[in-house]
């Protein structure tokens, strides 16, 4: 075998490592983006199917005001559709705690039968044994500091005594459990207290004195199929019209409804992200890909160029072309191929356990499946090694055609040639020479310049989007509870004796108050439905304690006289627009409709703003008050407060907002980390292109340094003779990259955001000088280690050598 | 004390195990304004001696002295201010700067000295008065050398150095070369240090150096200098 030609080739490759590991490691981050960022979504749908399929999850969920019997149950689980039917019992309820008191829901649980759907997961302690023990959801339970043993009191929040629906009212909690049925750790929405479900309890179902409420169902023949797929859909439909007509026989129209995974609020809005997150793993892989396709083809184009003579003297020997260009087929396809490996098991193993795990802290999941789809990374592969070696052996090809004589002998020098701003003669004449200089070169490398730039706006696109984010969603909390929202308290109560309720609240403490009247509704828009808060205010003193302003502009938003506020977040996801017609449904299920008179910043959860003559337009009664906000005196003890309101008789619900500040905080640092990832990646990618560009850029010109050299340029000349362009240019792609790093943060937080939270649109200036001054330091770095390879040139080897 | 001293020049190449002694012990005199050939065959150190006096690479023993300047005792900086004043290089392979015009590439070397030519005069000088806005690309190799000389006289330092200066032309423009730096020398006075394998252009310097494995053999005032416009190769 050709031997010697072989054992060159691998000499070759030794002394152009750094080349080769360049490649290596340029290809390892494109295609770890690639493949990280495409099998997010994939790898949620598949946790969530796989958590459905370990709980057996429910396909519907039938709801009845009238009840379900043993019978309707039998009935519906002979339907050739029907698998297993299930009856539970449910409803909501308050419990009270030291600091707060929160609306929960109240899930019945079958303490001698066995329950085969929605079976929770035990996380800590141990099943009910008896009636008077309840299991806790487990971040109900991290959130409010439980233990063990405790003992909970339920109340029922009206004025119907919990005695009506539970045997007891004091339980001891004996256990934690993750359930199926509460995926998002925003429980959504009740009729009841605060209207924010904060948590979910079972309890034997024997304690409870109400019918069977629901009916769990899970379909036939779903075997495999994922709860994303349209097979599952069409199931899903065929089964829903075999119930209901069923059920029709015994129950009459309207008395029931039947919910699948469509009008779930929390699969709705998962499938969302994971749409959302797809659409992400298209975009932000291409930046990667192009950059490293691009430095990939310069240095193996470089690799081609420096071998001239070498690839003369083979070609005179009677090597063939295709034998010769082979080493650089050879060494494309081991370099990206290693970098691709390198990016296939560093994409998987951390953007979906990130990204999923960032969503973690809206989501309720014990662990995150990572979806490998073998056709990804076969596709990721190809792409980055194709990209790399096809060009080179083309390249390589093309070079080699000339005849051996000619790529023997010295390279013609490149064509210099006019730039446009010469051809402005007085601005050329003022021109300092170094600048000439400078300009020339800059000019004359094109190529190299448009890529500097790009490899550098790439970094700084990535920085700035990540401190951008970080704004973002800092903001929400500065502007929500800072600006939009500025109260410590708010406390919800009976209407039946709620003077009482009030005098007795502010006996206990506080400085100001508003009072107001709160429902909590539901916007139906096109069949689908939201929780929303209504308040209505009698006066303008809500001016103190709310901000109803237009995100845009800034501009202050009066109640107006015959509409309502709405938040943003509801108004964009249903494509409302200020004067069209809304409706509102209440616990009865009555309709109401009313005219949308404008749009109010908000970054947290719905609210519906009326002014008290409004409401009485709009629901035909005087608005009672229920509820007020509290603004404690500085210093003044919150806790203290709370707990005095709590153990008024009327009071249903009590919120903090530095509670709610706190917890949303928590997810702040979870994003945080996502946003470390972030630019680390910049960093390692400016790193990586700067490096091969300018190196490359040294080694072209270094019979052109060597003659500075001999000339008598000092090294502080030499250097800027290289590096100033590569400044300016680095400067440009800085400022380029601010630009396109806000187009990427756009994108970012309008497909991150979930259904219940905004992120605020404002960036600090400093993230903007941040951003700027990262890349520069990080450019400089770079640029700096090489000052060494342009001054230590050896001017006696770079200068005889023919090439 | 004459202009150039160079006294038992030692500089050996270790290449791996093999020790080559390029210079081994060289020493002659030159005095100012004349033009010296060193002429040699292929590895008598004809080169080396040339770099090693010209500041691009140094010696391991011995003393050059230029001008009353112990060069052979000059650090870095000191070298570097060596090469930037004090001396201009002619290359075989000219060595131009590929996008910068030919007056452009001259003033790349009088910008960083006092006291230079114009190098609009230089260029003008070597007869390239209409080729002075072109890039190396578009002149021809004559041209080209005839910039690289312009460039080295410009700097209008004490010592001219040449290295296989027509090593790529043709007879003719060879010829033409070597003329115009006679000339040179003749006019401005410079001291020329021309170094070549081809015997027959040692006649038009005033003293011939010869080398040989690292040692002069023997050096020759010449009496009989020849015009380079009589020289045929």
């Amino acid at each position: 075998m050709k031997t010697a030609f072989i054992k060159d080739s691998f000499k070759r490759l030794y002394k152009t490592a750094n080349r080769f590991i360049a490649i290596m490691l340029i290809t390892a981050i494109g295609v770890a983006f690639f493949t990280g960022l495409r099998s997010t979504a994939p790898s949620m749908e598949k946790t969530l199917d796989e958590y459905y399929q370990d709980h057996s999850f429910m396909d519907l969920k039938v709801v009845s005001t009238t009840g379900f019997s043993d019978a309707d149950r039998a009935r519906v689980e002979e339907l050739s559709s029907v698998e297993v039917a299930e009856l539970s019992k449910s409803f909501d309820a308050i419990v009270r705690l030291d600091d707060k008191s929160s609306t929960v829901r109240l899930v019945s649980y079958d303490l001698n039968g066995v329950n085969e759907l929605n079976q929770f997961e035990l996380v800590n302690g141990k099943l009910p044994e008896s009636q008077n023990e309840v299991l806790v959801d487990q971040v109900f339970f991290e959130s409010n500091g439980l233990s063990l043993g405790d003992e909970l009191v339920f109340a029922s929040g009206s004025e119907v005594d919990i005695g009506y629906f539970l045997k007891d009212s004091s339980y001891r909690v004996v256990g934690t459990v993750y359930g199926p049925e509460f995926l998002m750790t925003e429980r959504g929405s009740s009729f009841l207290g605060s209207g924010q479900l904060a948590g979910y309890f079972y309890l034997a179902e024997d304690s409870f004195l109400i019918p069977y409420s629901n009916m769990e169902i899970k379909i036939a023949d779903t075997e495999g199929l994922s709860v994303f797929s349209s097979e599952y859909e069409e199931l899903v439909g065929e089964a829903k019209a075999s119930v209901e007509e069923e059920l029709l026989l015994s129950h009459a129209e309207g008395s029931f409804f039947i919910l699948d995974h469509k009008m779930d609020m929390d699969f709705v809005s998962y499938k969302g992200d994971g749409e959302r997150i797809a659409a992400l793993g298209l975009v932000i892989p291409i930046l990667f890909f192009m950059i490293a396709i691009m430095v990939t083809m310069t240095s193996m184009t470089r690799l081609v160029d420096t071998d001239r003579g070498l690839i003369g003297t083979y070609k005179a020997l009677g090597y063939g072309n295709y034998r010769i260009a082979g080493y650089y087929l050879f060494y494309a396809v081991v370099s990206s191929g290693v970098g691709g490996v390198l990016g296939v098991i560093l994409g998987y193993s951390i953007f979906p356990k990130l990204i999923i795990g960032a969503y973690r802290s809206l989501y309720e999941f014990s662990e995150v499946k990572v979806m490998v789809e073998a056709q990804l990374v076969v596709m990721a592969l190809l792409l980055a090694v194709s990209f790399a070696a096809l060009p080179s052996f083309v390249i390589a090809l093309r070079r080699m055609r000339r005849n051996p004589a000619i790529l023997m002998r010295p390279v013609v020098p490149t064509k210099g040639k006019k730039i446009l701003i010469e051809r402005i003669g007085p601005v050329w004449k003022r021109i300092n020479f170094s600048h000439k200089v400078m300009l020339r070169n800059i000019f004359c490398y094109k190529k190299r310049l448009f890529m500097t730039i790009l490899g550098v706006a790439g970094c700084t696109a990535l920085i700035f989007a990540g401190f951008a984010l970080r704004d973002s969603i800092k903001g929400i909390i500065d502007l929500q509870y800072g600006v939009l929202q500025k109260y410590d308290v708010s406390v919800d109560f009976a209407e039946v004796e709620g003077q009482d309720t009030l005098a007795a609240i502010y006996g206990l403490g506080g400085e100001r108050f508003l009072e107001a009247h709160k429902d909590n509704l539901k916007l139906v828009v096109d069949g689908e439905e939201t929780g929303v808060s209504l308040l209505a205010f009698g006066d303008d003193s809500y001016g103190d304690f709310f901000t109803f302003r237009d995100r845009g502009s800034g501009d202050l938003l009066p109640l107006p006289d015959n509409g309502v506020l709405l938040t943003e977040k509801v108004v964009r996801d249903n494509g409302l627009v200020v004067g069209d017609t809304i409706v509102l449904k209440d616990q009865a299920g009555q309709l109401f409709e009313v005219k949308l008179g404008g749009v109010a910043e908000n970054y947290l959860n719905h609210f519906v703003y009326v002014s008290d003559e409004a409401y009485v337009d709009l629901f035909g009664e005087e608005p009672v008050v229920n509820s007020v906000f509290v603004q404690l005196a500085p210093g003044e003890d919150e806790a203290g407060f709370i707990a005095g309101v709590l153990s008024l008789e009327g009071v249903s619900g009590v919120v903090s907002n530095s509670n709610s500040e706190d917890s949303l905080s928590s997810t702040v640092k979870t994003l945080d980390f996502v946003i470390l990832v972030l630019i680390l990646s910049a960093v390692a990618l400016v790193f990586v292109v700067l490096f091969s560009l300018t190196s490359i850029n040294i080694e072209e010109r270094k019979r052109e340094l060597a003659t500075l050299k001999v000339l008598g340029f000092n090294r502080f000349e030499m250097i800027s003779y290289i590096f100033k362009e590569i400044f300016i240019l680095t400067l440009i792609g800085a400022v380029l990259g601010l630009l396109v790093g806000l187009f990427i943060q756009r994108y970012i937080i309008s497909t991150m955001e979930t259904s219940m939270m905004m992120f605020s649109r404002e960036i600090s200036w400093l993230s903007y000088v941040y951003s700027l001054l990262l890349t520069v330091f990080f450019a400089g770095v770079v640029n700096l280690s090489m000052f060494r390879s342009v001054t230590s040139i050896d001017m006696v080897s770079s200068l005889k050598s023919i090439e | 004390m004459s202009f150039i001293e160079v006294r038992d020049l030692k500089k050996t190449y270790h290449i791996g195990e093999v020790e080559v002694k390029a210079l081994d012990g060289v020493t002659f005199k030159i005095e100012k304004g004349e033009f010296v050939i060193i002429v040699g065959a292929s590895g008598a150190g004809k080169t080396t001696l040339l770099n090693v006096l010209g500041g691009m690479d140094t010696c391991d023993s011995g003393e050059i002295i230029v001008d009353g300047k112990e060069v052979h005792q000059l650090k870095p900086k000191g070298i570097t201010d060596y090469r930037r004043h004090d001396i201009g290089f002619v290359f075989q392979f000219y060595n131009l700067i590929p996008n910068l015009s030919a007056l452009e590439n001259v003033e790349l070397a009088t910008q960083i000295c006092e006291d230079t030519f114009e190098p609009e005069e230089m260029l003008y000088e070597v007869g390239l008065e209409k080729r002075m806005k072109n890039f190396p690309s578009q002149l021809s190799g004559g041209e080209q050398q005839r910039v690289s000389i312009a460039r080295a006289l410009a700097k209008n330092s004490k010592l001219l150095l040449c290295d296989e200066p027509t090593g790529a032309l043709d007879f003719e423009t060879g010829r033409n070369i070597l003329e115009l730096l006679q000339k040179m020398n003749k006019e401005k006075r410079v001291t020329t240090i021309l170094i070549t394998h081809n015997q027959v252009i040692e006649e038009i310097g005033d003293r011939i150096i010869r080398m040989k494995n690292g040692k002069v053999a023997s050096i020759k005032i010449n009496d009989n200098q020849r015009s380079a416009r009589e020289l045929n190769w």
